[in-house]
């Protein structure tokens, strides 16, 4: 097992929920209903790892982070 | 395709990075970026920057893998024959390109002239924030998103502003209804604004002062927020002159400049279209998709589609946090979704004007479902 494992870090305090990162990768970002940022995986699955970039890149707020996850 | 240049760095340049990783691209990627900082947010520029809450090393974008970021390394020149970019400091070859080299704050004192403030990058906040701990005065001349921000901010801070415009703070960019909801809350805070008719200008170096028609404001800070230029002089001599217009740099609706087929654009340098009709589109919602747009192009040039530009903008002021989708300004007889009878004013809505888009004042809606609400009405209307 050699493939680096990946996971999203966000700064709730900077968070204003504008959803720009769901609209960039929905399998991994999504606001619920309260308008709640939810991550749907932790760990990121590998072939969503460039998605959930796109999208932590796409914050307004660069309250997204894509980081190692710890094992 | 095996070496894409991204001559730029902001966030269409660091969209542009990651959508290329993020569609299986194995080559060479470099951001070549005027800025002396990695690529960040300006969003917060004007609020939390400008008050101190937010320091500029939180505002980072992070890069894809195996970007090369250059920075201090401005584009000066592209040759389309070699296939390469000229910087300041070298010269990048490329298969595929992406020109985002944004834009910059418009100016109205002439060059050489000290003391007029603007606010476009980290360095211009820090400065604002600075400025702001020993000012109690301060003018403001543009009263559109920027300067009203920068506005609500100063004021929060003890500083007395006022705005100086052609027109009604907001009102071109909002239309009436809008307009007059946020700057009765802003004169609440006790903003002023002085409406000028003929002249404004800067008086003295370094700047101490606005003229407005007949009338001179002093002030301990004086800043200009009259929009943008977009950075496109350095290709108005070369290849893509043909491109090069005062709106900015042409392209399709697929991101690619016409005529150099390894060529795309995105962000704030870009009007689409072509002449009379080309059109700026400088907002950030707009730079990410036109960035992921100018991605595809470059590696599937037989699949591309024109983008569809998600219309969406938002502000937060004086206590207000206010999102736009459609076609702004919003003119004419407005339906209240919640509440059922809202007045200019209040502080609490979602709008709609019919066929022309939605507003929300203070509710929490987030993009996603704000974006289905306003096709909803779209194609309602149609």
């Amino acid at each position: 097992m050699s493939e680096m494992s990946y996971r999203v870090e966000i700064d709730w305090a900077r968070c204003e929920a504008h959803g720009v990162c769901e609209v960039q990768a929905p399998k991994v970002y999504r606001l619920n209903d309260d308008d709640e940022l939810e991550i749907l995986q932790d760990p990121l699955n590998p072939q969503d790892v460039a998605a959930a970039r796109t999208g932590a890149a796409a914050c307004p707020m660069a309250a997204a982070r894509i980081v190692p996850a710890t094992p | 395709m095996r070496r894409i240049v991204i001559a730029g760095g902001s966030v269409a340049a660091a969209t542009a990075a990651g959508r290329l990783r993020a569609r299986g691209f194995e080559g060479g990627i470099a951001i070549l970026s005027a800025e002396s900082s990695a690529p960040y947010t300006r969003v917060p520029l004007s609020k939390s920057v400008v008050t101190g809450e937010t320091s500029v090393d939180e505002l980072e974008l992070h890069l894809a893998e195996d970007v090369e970021f250059h920075h201090s390394s401005p584009a000066i020149a592209i040759e389309l024959g070699r296939r390469v970019v000229r910087t300041t400091v070298d010269e990048h070859p490329f298969d595929g390109l992406v020109i985002a080299a944004g834009a910059r704050a418009r100016r109205l004192a002439p060059r050489g002239v000290s003391g007029e403030r603007v606010l476009r990058d980290q360095g211009d906040a820090v400065t604002l924030a600075k400025d702001a701990a020993f000012a109690t005065t301060a003018v403001i001349v543009g009263a559109g998103f920027l300067g009203m921000e920068l506005a609500s901010t100063l004021t929060r801070l003890g500083v007395q502003v006022t705005l100086v415009d052609f027109t009604p703070p907001l009102e071109r960019l909002l239309g009436p209804w809008l307009a007059q909801t946020m700057w009765t809350r802003a004169s609440e805070c006790g903003a002023r604004f002085v409406r000028a008719a003929r002249t404004v200008e800067l008086v003295s170096d370094p700047v101490a002062a606005v003229r407005v028609d007949d009338r001179y404001l002093e002030a301990d800070i004086i800043v200009t927020a009259a929009g943008d230029v977009p950075n496109t002089e350095w290709l108005s001599s070369g290849d893509l002159a043909p491109w090069v217009t005062p709106v900015g740099l042409e392209v399709d609706g697929c991101a690619r400049v016409p005529g150099a087929d390894c060529v795309t654009a995105a962000g704030d340098i870009t009007a689409v279209g072509r002449g009379a009709d080309a059109r700026r589109r400088p907002h950030w919602t707009n730079a990410v998709e036109q960035a992921q747009a100018a991605a595809d192009a470059l590696l599937d040039p037989a699949g591309v589609a024109p983008y569809r530009p998600c219309p969406y903008v938002w502000t937060e002021q004086w206590g207000l946090a206010a999102k736009f989708s459609g076609a702004l300004p919003f003119t004419g007889d407005v339906e209240s979704l919640l509440p059922e009878d809202a007045r200019p004013g209040e502080h609490e809505f979602l709008l709609r004007w019919p066929g022309q888009g939605i507003a929300a004042i203070n509710h929490r809606i987030s993009l996603p479902r704000f974006q289905r609400l306003a096709e909803m009405d779209t194609s309602n209307a149609l």
